[in-house]
């Protein structure tokens, strides 16, 4: 919409300055990222001009980093430092990792997550995907002149809180500020359906390179509500190219393969797999370490007939999402293809034959993702006009707590919108017990080993009560990035005893500083000025913020006591800033907070006044000029 | 903090009743979520974040809980304080629990046979069953303000529900 833009009165003074920011798709096997420019959004390419880029990271023995496509291409030469698909090791234990022993690399088992050796030492996946993120980064800013101040993220609906966490952890050692993460089908279905002007129920079949994703979403004049997701995290094109890998290697009766010739074999038939989707019939043909010619002829029907199974693995979950909603088949009205895997010709009739209808491909299914993630991030920033995009995103697991005999019982049941709170009341059961311990569990099993463990914790300090007359409540918090926090309070005797957990899998803020430091070395960053810096910026934020919340709703909502109180936190505030020294973090934090504070009820009563209007279906300045 | 509300249906703008307008609710669940929603709120100061934060958590949990029938009678209950209608409620009609047998006996002998189709036969007939109770709460909630009957027709429903959670674990357990 081209309106003229017009400063609302008493609204700050500051214009409003462009954000530079980003929508990123950190995919398996491409990643991309995007902008809007000029309203239209759309995915930066290289100085090749290529918009994916693989996700593979070379290390060297010289300390080189290479991503990209000549990583990609060298990586049946130096397989064991050639990281491909390493979305599927973020946040997984060694355990979770399904064929490992098929894959080339070097695992060592660590707390949490598993890590990869190779010349440039012992990496943990987030390190590895950090590197392709850092490139992107490093395109956007060159393409858009200027720093990010923020960027969008997107992960696999299906993904859990600890891969969540694992990406978000990612991002910032790549230097990027996350906005939100925001999961992939929920994206693609921002930038199909404001595309397409589209209303009603949509599902997304989003299957990428590692991971498969169903959604249900209702679309309603620019709210993208999601109803239902459902997925499998280890599922994924990857897995069609490993099917041919294992009919070549039985087939030709190949013994068992080094490294080399394993990555080799694997690229071979991811190949061939992609020609299939314009032939019916190809060759594929290499020649081994040892000097054997490896050749096979593959008909398009050899492939569908191996591939059957996993394309009916990817119709539980879409039955399952449709059981939760309560839907029948025949009240969707569009499926949106998205993920590279989806170009295969046997998945969209098999697709089609589900569904009764001929799914929409109308997007280009490797950017659809990286382009609605960039609509998003430019809404957050507050970049876009009067167009009123709203994302209404679920939890795709429930979450839980253990009880008594290894059983879950849940308190976030799946599919419930974020940002989801839920309290549950727990006791003692031994007189005079003065700890308690917790096991926060992700899924949907009933027995506490088919779920997956996000974190333990204690809570000490109970009074010595009868056995039933503590009362301890236990509160789960998911917010809008779906991420979980946790939290354990006393509350029969008042006495407030609370805690607070990170999953177990995430990265302590410690030892995200410690990798940063070892990454820029000590000399390009100091951690102290940053946080310096950062918190300066922050507080100038918070005061534009309370400024233009005063000009707009103060003279109507608060008392004149009020507004004075507020004013002088505002100058408190305001006088820290402008004699800002070396040592003004600890002041700069404490006036920021006294401010926050101060506020409290002016914000309860802003967002009050916002709930009437809601209600009234009108918005605030209409209102103003009615009275 | 000052709250926004004091119950459900007043933050909704809807009437305490048991019959609803669905389309109405959720249209208001939009605008609200408009407002409050963290996504509306980046820029502003961190205390109105964290307010919005909790609103939008507040109006969500609403929603879920006036959306589904089961809730939505036990909310209107609660609200009547009448605490015999709340522990009292449990006696569920004899009748009424032999028929919850036989549903169950159903069930597992549908699951035991991998009997894909028969399973949702039976789901669909527990979705007819459950409408019809539904109309029965509406009538005492709405038209009688029989609590004590609701009750009892809360818990029934709740059986309805755990029989249509047991078809959904069975049908997943088959991998269907």
């Amino acid at each position: 919409m081209a309106l003229l833009q017009i400063a609302e009165p008493g609204q700050s003074a500051v214009p409003h300055q462009h954000r530079l920011v980003v929508g990123i798709d950190l995919g398996t096997t491409h990643s991309l990222v995007a902008t809007v420019r000029s309203g239209i959004s759309e995915v930066l390419p290289d100085t090749s001009g290529r918009a994916l880029l693989p996700s593979v990271v070379h290390y060297s023995a010289d300390g080189s980093v290479d991503v990209g496509w000549t990583a990609r291409d060298g990586a049946s030469k130096d397989p064991r430092n050639t990281i491909v698909s390493v979305k599927r090791f973020m946040g997984r234990g060694i355990a979770d990792i399904a064929s490992i022993a098929a894959l080339p690399y070097n695992f060592i088992e660590a707390p949490g997550m598993v890590k990869l050796g190779t010349v440039a030492g012992e990496l943990s996946p987030v390190e590895v995907s950090a590197e392709i993120l850092k490139v992107l980064r490093q395109r956007a800013e060159e393409s858009m002149g200027g720093e990010l101040t923020g960027a969008v993220i997107t992960v696999p609906a299906y993904f859990d809180d600890a891969q969540r966490q694992a990406t978000k952890d990612a991002a910032r050692l790549a230097g990027l500020t996350v906005m939100r993460l925001i999961n992939e089908p929920t994206a693609a279905a921002i930038a199909y359906g404001l595309d397409n002007a589209s209303e009603g129920i949509y599902c997304v079949y989003d299957l990428g390179g590692g991971t498969f994703d169903f959604s249900i979403l209702r679309l309603t004049r620019g709210v993208f509500e999601v109803l239902a997701t459902n997925g499998d995290s280890a599922l994924g094109g990857d897995d069609f190219d490993r099917r041919i890998n294992d009919w070549l290697v039985a087939s030709l009766k190949l013994p068992p393969l080094g490294p080399e010739d394993a990555r080799l074999l694997l690229t071979e038939s991811r190949l061939a797999k992609e020609r299939l989707t314009d032939v019916s019939v190809t060759e594929i043909s290499c020649t081994l370490s040892d000097g054997t010619a490896a050749s096979a002829i593959l008909s398009r029907e050899t492939f569908n007939n191996l591939t059957r199974p996993l394309l009916d693995k990817t119709f539980t979950p879409v039955r399952r999402a449709l059981r939760d909603t309560g839907l029948q088949m025949s009240e969707v009205q569009g499926v949106v293809l998205v993920g590279g895997s989806t170009r295969m010709p046997q998945l969209r009739a098999a697709v089609a034959e589900l569904f009764k209808q001929s799914p929409l491909t109308n997007v280009d299914p490797d950017q659809v993702v990286a382009l609605g993630a960039a609509i998003q991030a430019n809404a957050l920033a507050g970049n876009q006009g009067g167009d009123e995009l709203l994302l209404l995103d679920v939890i795709p697991l429930s979450l839980g707590i253990e009880t008594m005999g290894g059983l879950t019982e849940k308190i976030i049941p799946r599919n419930s919108t974020i940002p989801s709170a839920r309290a549950q009341d727990f006791t003692t059961f031994k007189d005079g017990q003065t700890a308690m311990s917790f096991h926060v569990l992700q899924g949907e099993r009933e027995l506490v080993t088919e779920c997956r463990s996000l974190a333990r914790f204690e809570l000490r300090g109970i009074p010595p009560m009868a056995a039933g007359a503590a009362r301890i409540r236990v509160t789960f918090q998911v917010d809008a990035d779906g991420l979980l926090s946790v939290s354990a309070r006393e509350q029969s005797t008042g006495l407030e005893a609370s805690v607070s957990v990170k999953p177990s899998y995430g990265l302590s803020d410690t030892q995200v500083a410690q990798m940063l430091e070892d990454a820029y070395g000590k000399a390009d960053i100091d951690m102290r000025e940053r946080m310096l810096r950062e918190a300066q910026v922050d507080a100038r934020r918070l005061l534009d913020a309370t400024q233009s919340a005063l000009a707009q709703d103060g003279e109507t909502l608060l008392s004149p006591v009020e507004r004075a109180a507020i004013s002088q936190a505002i100058y408190a505030l305001a006088d820290v800033i402008e004699t800002c020294g070396p040592d003004s973090l600890k002041p700069l934090k404490q006036a920021s907070e006294v401010l926050n504070r101060t506020t409290q009820n002016f914000a309860a009563r802003r967002m009050n006044a916002s709930i009437q209007l809601a209600l009234t279906g009108r918005k605030l300045n209409e209102l103003e000029t009615l009275i | 903090m000052e709250t926004a509300t004091s119950n459900y249906f007043e933050l909704f703008g809807l009437p305490p009743r048991f019959s609803i307008d669905l389309a109405t609710l959720e249209s208001t669940f939009r605008r609200l979520q408009g407002e409050l929603h963290p996504d509306r709120h980046v820029s502003n100061s961190e205390m109105q974040r964290r307010v919005a934060l909790q609103l939008s958590t507040t109006v969500n949990d609403a929603y879920r809980t006036l959306r589904h029938p089961t809730s939505r009678a036990q909310c209107l209950i609660d609200m009547a304080e009448q605490p015999e209608a709340k522990k009292s409620g449990a006696t569920v009609p004899a009748a009424f629990l032999l028929a919850q047998m036989e549903w169950r006996e159903a069930i597992e002998s549908a699951c035991a046979a991998q009997d894909v189709l028969e399973l949702e036969a039976l789901a669909h007939r527990l979705r007819n069953e459950m409408s019809t109770q539904e109309k029965n709460l509406a009538d005492a909630l709405d038209t009688r303000n029989d609590f004590q009957s609701a009750a009892v027709r809360v818990n029934e429903l709740r059986f309805y529900e755990r029989l249509r959670a047991d078809i959904d674990d069975a049908l997943d357990h088959l991998d269907y």
